[in-house]
């Protein structure tokens, strides 16, 4: 399906944030009195993102996801601090920056429930500017392009979960924005639909080149995007590729290769001789079983010269197994390391 | 301007589509306001009140239902949208909140003059002859006009207070017994006397009075030129009210939360 690309100009940084901040007065109740008090939502959050950049925005409940997003929707205003969407303040500049950006809130009734798919697309198409034959072709279109075609006229209230968030998606992209922010669009939907989501997430950045920014708490699913920014309790913790947070963490995939020895002595510096790629290989025997394992930052270059290895001092390799390490253990690690930073 | 225009038309198409979809809304709304605003009429009625009165009792509820369903719609629009769920994605369209202000003022509009043509017609079978004529038009416009601005301002209220639901049918009926809805104000007490005169369905409700006798506009220049003034005063204060509303709710999260 094509969807075409977006004609907007291009602005290198297409998402900025600079020190944003935001605290909300909230009362406070015990039993008949109340009192005001102050929750801080985010810390000083800074990070920014490229043109045709996808950006998961990931954390637990309550770790500043939404708020960063609905500041940058112009839908809430920091506190201090300050951001931009295509170099325009998301403050100042908010009408020209809703003309730049496709929306999806968390909530999967932010749709027109007692209007078809297809209505809620020409409705929002029409608050862009679009109308007539342009307005129509497009709203079927990206119904297509989000598999709702056959849905197109079935009111909202029947479709699923997983098909609301894809009619939510294909709003977004009506006006062709530069940069979409979706927060939690996979809330709700099961695991197949959250896949297929993700691929056509993917499938749209590289149709149309558009900025990505999505929220979520699920660290798995923000393992697929180039870049993370990790948020704990309103501070971003981590902005960067996971990879790199692997290593800053000294977390490497985990390699296990079986196999089978007669002769210990000649294995164990074969097989220990990694150079730079690992900085363990712990071996373990069970008569002529012998399990290799190592933490390492390139997983498949130290499988082979484990395998070879192996191979030198004689020995069959048996199986090769490799544990790539996931954003949660990292979430934890670092969580656990700024903690005790803190507490010293 | 045209994309505003189309915007707000959009809306008001979306509305309409709203109502086809809940038929059953359609016929509460041609039979309920009869059955509310009847009994009024069927009393003076009953105990030998003139014809001239009976109909200027029928037009004062005919006109408090339009300011009741402007008060409704336009002053909870926000509220509304909310409880649909999409206040806040309406907040980061382009088209934003004014849109959807002047799109349920058309509907409030579209649906009084619904229940109007049914009210008329229900007296009618009952025996009350409200005559129509082009006068009442120009006062229904002039009514209209400054009913909305009312609402307006009263948007911005419901916005600011969240739970001024709570008071909505309070302040409606307040509203109804200040202006004259079925009796003069010459009767209120002189302080009520005071707050009636800042009220636009006041001369509205006088106005119209006037034309269904006279079928003359020069008569009531100056109770439109009030609704006028009034309409003039309270639009921009209303707008005001509504943009500090806004900042407020995009300040303390609350744009999506009633």
């Amino acid at each position: 399906m094509d969807y075409g690309e977006n004609p907007a100009p291009r602005w290198s940084k297409m998402i900025r944030c600079a020190d944003l901040g935001k605290e909300f007065r909230t009362w406070v109740y015990k039993g008949a009195r109340r009192s005001l008090t102050t929750v801080t939502a985010l810390k000083s959050v800074t990070f920014e993102a490229q043109e045709g950049e996808r950006l998961a925005v990931v954390g637990p409940n309550g770790s500043g996801k939404s708020t960063l997003l609905r500041i940058l929707s112009t839908l809430l205003l920091p506190t201090t601090g300050r951001a931009w969407i295509c170099g325009r303040d998301v403050v100042t500049q908010a009408a020209w920056v809703r003309r730049k950006i496709g929306v999806v809130l968390g909530s999967e009734r932010s749709l027109y429930w007692k209007l078809s798919g297809f209505e809620n697309l020409m409705l929002f198409g029409t608050f862009y500017g679009l109308s007539g034959f342009e307005l129509k072709q497009r709203a079927f279109a990206l119904l297509e392009l989000v598999g709702l075609k056959e849905a197109a006229h079935r009111l909202v209230e029947t479709y699923s979960t997983g098909m609301k968030q894809r009619l939510a998606l294909a709003r977004a992209l009506m006006h062709r924005p530069p940069v979409l922010l979706l927060d939690e669009p996979m809330s709700g939907v099961d695991p197949e639909g959250t896949q297929q989501f993700v691929t056509l997430l993917s499938e749209i950045a590289a149709q149309t080149g558009v900025t990505m920014l999505v929220t979520t708490h699920d660290m798995e699913l923000a393992e697929g995007f180039p870049r993370v920014v990790l948020m704990h309790e309103g501070t971003a913790m981590f902005v960067g590729p996971p990879r790199e947070l692997f290593r800053q963490l000294g977390i490497g995939s985990t390699v296990t290769v079986q196999a089978l020895a007669d002769d210990p002595d000649r294995l164990l510096p074969k097989a220990r001789d990694l150079g730079h790629l690992a900085r363990d290989v712990r071996v373990t025997w069970s008569g002529r079983h012998a399990q290799l394992q190592t933490e390492c930052d390139d997983p498949e270059e130290a499988a082979v010269r484990l395998i070879e290895g192996v191979r030198a001092a004689g020995g069959t390799v048996v199986s090769v197994a490799i544990e790539k390490p996931g954003l949660k253990a990292a979430f934890l690690k670092l969580v656990r390391e700024s903690g005790q930073e803190g507490a010293s | 301007m045209l994309g505003i225009a189309r915007s707000v038309l959009a809306l008001l198409w979306k509305e309409m589509l709203y109502r086809a979809r809940y038929p059953i809304s359609l016929l509460n709304l041609a039979v309920s306001p009869f059955l509310i605003v009847g009994p009024y009429v069927m009393v003076a009625k009953m105990y030998g009140a003139s014809e001239e009165f009976q109909v200027s009792v029928a037009v004062g509820l005919i006109l408090w239902y339009w300011l009741s369903e402007l008060f409704w719609i336009v002053g909870f629009a926000f509220r509304d949208e909310m409880e649909e769920g999409v206040l806040g994605i309406l907040a980061v369209v382009p088209a934003g909140l004014g849109c959807l202000l002047a799109a349920k003022f058309l509907d409030a509009l579209c649906i009084s003059s619904y229940i109007t043509a049914f009210m008329i017609i229900w007296f009618r079978i009952f025996a009350v002859q409200v005559a129509t004529n082009w006068a009442q038009a120009v006062v229904l416009v002039c009514s209209a006009v400054a009913l909305g601005a009312f609402s307006v301002l009263y948007a911005g209220i419901v916005l600011l207070a969240k739970r001024a639901s709570a008071v909505g049918s309070l302040t409606q009926q307040a509203l109804g017994i200040l202006s004259g809805m079925t009796f003069s104000v010459s009767r209120l007490p002189r302080v009520l006397q005071l707050v009636a005169g800042l009220l636009p369905l006041t001369y509205g409700i006088r106005a119209m009075r006037t034309v269904t006798v006279t079928h003359c506009l020069v008569s009531v220049w100056a109770d439109l030129l009030k609704l006028l003034l009034l309409a003039a005063a309270m639009l921009p204060l209303g707008v005001a009210l509504l943009g500090v509303a806004i900042r407020r709710a995009k300040v303390d999260g609350t744009m999506e939360m009633f």
